[in-house]
């Protein structure tokens, strides 16, 4: 008898099972947006340690904007935006790519095909409350992006110091 | 049928529809707000894996549908109720976990429907409610009017 009813539920589950893959099937793929041409990603790195950070700092949060301009300067980090597109087509640091949390639920992001797998990746978002750049740092290292940052005060302390800014939306991959 | 089995035949099938309409709900909210918003809420959770995010968005909105159908139907009252609480069940510890380690995260039980927006003892004691009525079935059968019968449907029988 307990076999039988643990069929019937396999059953129900194997339904909700096929209708899920139904719709999943049904839905529309979405054109990732690609990193325009990044200054900050071009540059010579020590590969071994590229921020001068412990390996007991790696993915942590950094807060000064010396520290990101630095390394924005020199080419030594990717950045990466991890705002909503219409925060980042309001204006973003020049170079970065735009990587938002949402893109990553259809599967791994073409943008990851952009970053350099062997350079430090600098997240922001809006700072304050935003919690965008964690979710994305997360993500990051499940696709084995091992040295990720969050410039936790975000964008507004690199507008907001007069730092160059870009505007526009991202190109999109093919 | 004397009196007391009508009762308890009754009882099962209020439960048992009862059940249904939570899950119903709570179903079609999640597929009206899409799949990436669900993902969203679960993520906030932080108890799934991000690239499980995604199927487990899909999938759940479907079993609440799928187990409410057999629950309306009365088709597999007992499997489907037992289901139906572990899933209720599962979902209570998801959102005690989200109280201890004192996250401040949206519920997204009911794509706020009853007017809740953060995760808190109300929702837990609310699940266990849900809880208690979504075991009947598994205890008593589907009742009244069940589509699917059983040899052992009768009160009490495991």
């Amino acid at each position: 008898m307990i076999e039988r009813r643990i069929g019937r539920a396999a059953i129900l589950l194997l339904a909700a099972v096929l209708l899920a893959a139904g719709q999943a099937g049904m839905a529309p793929s979405r054109k990732a947006a690609a990193p325009p041409p990044s200054a900050s990603t071009g540059g010579e790195t020590d590969s071994a340690n590229p921020l001068g950070a412990t390996p007991a700092e790696t993915s942590t949060d950094r807060y000064e904007l010396n520290w990101l301009t630095d390394h924005y300067n020199a080419g030594t980090a990717a950045i990466v935006d991890a705002r909503p597109l219409e925060n980042f087509v309001a204006g973003h640091i020049p170079g970065a790519t735009h990587l938002p949390f949402e893109d990553f639920l259809s599967g791994k992001p073409k943008q990851l095909d952009y970053l350099p797998p062997d350079q430090p990746i600098i997240v922001y978002c809006d700072g304050g409350d935003c919690d965008a750049s964690h979710k994305v740092k997360k993500m990051l290292h499940e696709f084995d992006f091992a040295e990720v940052y969050v410039f936790v005060p975000g964008y507004p302390a690199w507008r907001d110091a007069g730092l160059a800014v870009e505007q526009g939306t991202p190109e999109t991959l093919p | 049928m004397n009196r007391s089995s009508t009762g308890v035949s009754v009882g099962s099938l209020v439960a048992r529809l009862a059940t249904a309409g939570v899950l119903l709900l709570a179903g079609y909210t999640k597929l009206q707000g899409g799949p990436t918003a669900f993902a969203l809420a679960i993520e906030s959770f932080e108890l799934v894996p991000g690239r499980l995010l995604l199927p487990v968005a899909y999938f759940l909105p479907w079993f609440e549908i799928v187990i409410a159908a057999a629950l309306i139907l009365g088709v597999w009252a007992r499997e489907s109720a037992a289901l139906a609480t572990a899933m209720l069940a599962a979902f209570t510890l998801g959102l005690a976990s989200v109280l201890v380690r004192g996250l401040d995260v949206d519920c997204g039980c009911f794509g706020g429907l009853f007017g809740e927006s953060k995760v808190s003892w109300a929702s837990i004691a609310r699940n266990t409610v849900f809880i208690a009525i979504a075991a009947v079935p598994v205890w008593l059968g589907g009742g009244r009017f069940a589509l699917t019968r059983e040899s052992d449907s009768s009160p009490g029988a495991a």
